[in-house]
């Protein structure tokens, strides 16, 4: 064993077999495990221009080569399949305790084809593989179908699940794993629910071993050592005092270098929080559905220290140092939540001007329960108060709700709505792009997606860099994949030998500007989140830099090769165009992904801290898909579709 | 004389390449905000780690140590 087991479990829902299959080494070596051995396996089985809630759709949970091997950080698993929000490849990463679940069943990943006419579970643990009537799971919330499973299969199971809103294959929902967090994005939630399948138990204890052992522990503890132990003691107000600072220090028009290590002991002690009050304050988070300004939403209710307050335990997931995630206590109807995380504190607090914390923090948990993407809730919700606004939706066709910004009577009322498929909550459960198709009457002036996957919150205005990847990556849509600031802290340039090394300090207009080394930064991005993703490493850890991280090292001790951070970069250049060629042979042409002109500023703000920030987003995603190797115009990576259509 | 490597984001002066400074056996954080050319005067203000314990500006630096001072990055 290479950090990789070499197998897959395959099941058919339709015909209720299941076999195990070995992957060839070369798979690994070309694509890493993760994401790229599931870019490969879809690519080569899912049929073009399948239904993706049909049975044909192939739904993944895919591991990395790190997963299970005692690495930091490596405890992200991820749900890939064909998106039913964008037509095109689909996956979603979460933390928790499935990814070591997966692999000490001594598998890197479990694919699930076919569907089954009423509502299962899958049991597997490496000794058998079981799939079980859940027909009284079915209605169950994703907090008490885990509860349940755990008490029928022991302690060591880990469970994926769906909610409700699975169930009712809300295209906005979501896969869910330990108590509550989401492997949200792509609509992943609808295909398992279309499969009849709640849950994916693993409940294994294999052991994972590496190649080179004793080189692999020396790494792990030189890693160890660089990471933080304690939480940095700072109040939250504290923080936007810092970035002004350092504003003052450079000017408006400069930006600084980040380094991720400036922030790690924050990170302990808020999670994602930390960034609340900053990313309003600074134009990077979105206000009253993308069209407002800072002004119109007032911080100090989500402050870090907020969303503190009731912090009953921290919690890290599965081999992860860090510890970002936090349990808070509520009052009512549930006794606690995860503590929201930044994406969620934004799409449900500035994005729709809701200024109540306790009710932020209840549809946290119900969406959590319900497993809805909560970026997806937000935006769809703003989505329909701006047309409640502008009169394109009425009383009439809300049942008597009045959608009015930051009440939090009607949000809460609408979130129900939409998990029960009510009302007007029916179309919304589709995502943005659906519901401004069946609205029509220029209601798409109020819709934010990027190929129909609703925006995260980054407004690209702020960073270009998320809009080249959210109209330009073959996951449209996904923060995840890179901007000029995460490139800064991934550290590149310390290994890769073609990634340019930003200066401590630069014309905040160079990253407006269509660059070649723009594209190629953006490329970077790409590439090197793929072999993460290969990996199962977690972002948060890589942003500490791929060097303090051991990426590539720690790769080479697990696998016993001998690669070339550069050659892992092309592997990760391979992985993308693999799951691009997807997104072609299932019909959804690249350049057909198009934003809301506001979102590149074709009609600069006004006023604010984005007051007139405009970027050719269309040039800069040429110079993005040039890097890639890819065709500029077209976004075609020609050489891997002609091996893939072989 | 010892050797420590500055994580700060400020565009500092007197860093060599690998972002490390020399300073005499002894140095204390402050001594280093003195030293080192382009702190501006309100980094005082900022917190600091030395590998990863937030410390006074009073503590004493080793050889080898990683100085940071704290700053919020964006993510999500």
């Amino acid at each position: 064993m290479n950090g990789y087991t070499g197998k897959i479990l395959l099941v058919d829902l339709t015909s209720r077999e299941w076999h195990e299959e070995t992957v060839p080494d070369e798979v690994y070596q070309r694509c890493l495990s993760g994401l790229g051995l599931a870019a490969h396996i879809l690519n080569e089985r899912i049929p073009s221009g399948d239904d993706p809630l049909g049975p044909q759709n192939i739904l993944g949970f895919v591991t990395g080569i790190l997963s299970g091997t005692g690495a930091m950080f490596s405890g992200r698993w991820l749900a890939v399949g064909k998106s039913p929000l964008t037509g095109g490849w689909g996956d979603a990463s979460c933390g928790g305790n499935l990814a070591g679940g997966i692999k000490h069943s001594g598998y890197d990943g479990v694919f699930i084809t076919g569907a089954s006419q009423t509502p299962v579970y899958i049991y597997a643990d490496g000794r058998t593989v079981e799939i079980h009537d859940a027909s009284e799971l079915w209605g169950k919330d994703a907090v008490e179908t885990e509860a349940e499973l755990v008490q029928r299969h022991g302690k060591k199971a880990c469970v994926g699940c769906i909610g409700p809103a699975g169930e009712a294959l809300a295209l906005i929902s979501g896969i869910v794993n330990d108590h509550g967090r989401l492997a949200a994005r792509s609509g992943l939630g609808a295909v398992m629910g279309s499969k009849k399948l709640k849950a994916l138990v693993m409940a294994g204890s294999h052991p994972v071993k590496t190649a080179k052992p004793v080189e692999f522990h020396e790494i792990i503890k030189k890693v160890a050592a660089t990471v933080p132990k304690k939480a940095i003691n700072l109040p939250g107000w504290a923080l936007p005092l810092l970035v002004k600072l350092v504003n003052l220090a450079t000017g408006d028009k400069k930006v600084s270098r980040l380094d991720g290590m400036m922030a790690v002991g924050l990170m302990r002690k808020w999670g994602t929080a930390m960034n609340n009050e900053l990313s309003v304050m600074s134009g990077d988070g979105p206000v009253r559905n993308w069209r407002g300004t800072p002004r119109l939403y007032h911080t100090s209710h989500v402050n870090p220290d907020q969303l503190n307050r009731a912090k009953k335990k921290t919690y890290s997931c599965y081999s992860c140092p860090l510890g970002c995630g936090a349990i808070v206590e509520l009052k009512g109807e549930y006794l606690e939540t995860h503590r929201p995380e930044y994406e969620t504190t934004a799409a449900l607090g500035a994005l729709l001007l809701l200024q109540d914390l306790d009710t932020i923090e209840y549809i946290n948990e119900y969406l959590n329960r319900a497993g809805i993407d909560s970026i997806s809730a937000g935006s769809v919700i703003a989505f329909a108060m701006d047309c409640f606004e502008h009169g394109l939706l009425t009383e009439q066709d809300t049942g008597g709700l009045q959608l009015r910004w930051g009440d939090p009577q009607a949000i809460k009322r609408l979130v129900q709505m939409i998990v029960n498929r009510e009302g007007v909550g029916d179309m919304l459960a589709d995502g943005v792009k659906r519901a401004s198709q069946q609205i029509g009457r220029g209601s798409e002036q109020y819709a934010f997606h990027a190929g129909g996957q609703e925006l995260p919150m980054h407004d690209p205005r702020k960073d270009p860099g998320y809009g080249v990847h959210y109209a330009g990556d073959p996951t449209p849509g996904r923060h995840t994949m890179g901007c000029y600031a995460m490139y800064d802290l991934l550290r590149l340039w310390t290994r890769v030998s073609w990634a340019p090394e930003p200066p401590h300090s630069y014309p905040d207009a160079d990253r407006y500007q269509a660059s070649t080394e723009n594209g190629v930064k953006m490329a970077a991005c790409g590439m090197v989140k793929m072999v993460l993703d290969g990996a199962g490493l977690c972002l948060f850890g890589a942003q500490m830099g791929v060097d303090r991280l051991a990426v590539f090292e720690l790769l080479n001790a697990a696998t016993g090769w001998s690669l070339r951070p550069d050659e892992y970069m092309e592997i990760g250049r391979h992985v993308e165009s693999l799951r691009q060629v997807f997104n072609i042979r299932q019909g959804l042409e690249p350049a057909s992904v198009q934003m809301n002109p506001r979102v590149h500023g074709a009609s600069p703000a006004s006023a604010g801290p984005l007051k007139g920030k405009h970027y050719a987003l269309y040039a800069m995603r040429r110079e993005y898909w040039k890097a890639m190797k890819w065709d500029p115009q077209t976004g075609h990576p020609l050489e891997v579709e002609e091996v893939v259509l072989k | 004389m010892i050797r420590v490597k500055l994580v700060a984001p400020f565009e500092l002066d007197g860093i060599d390449s690998d972002g490390c400074v020399d300073l005499p056996d002894g140095a204390r954080v402050k001594d280093l905000l003195r030293r080192v050319r382009g702190f501006p005067p309100y980094a005082r203000f900022f917190p600091v780690a030395v590998n990863g314990d937030q410390v006074k500006r009073s503590h004493c630096l080793k050889d080898g140590d990683t100085v940071v001072f704290i700053m919020p990055v964006s993510g999500g």
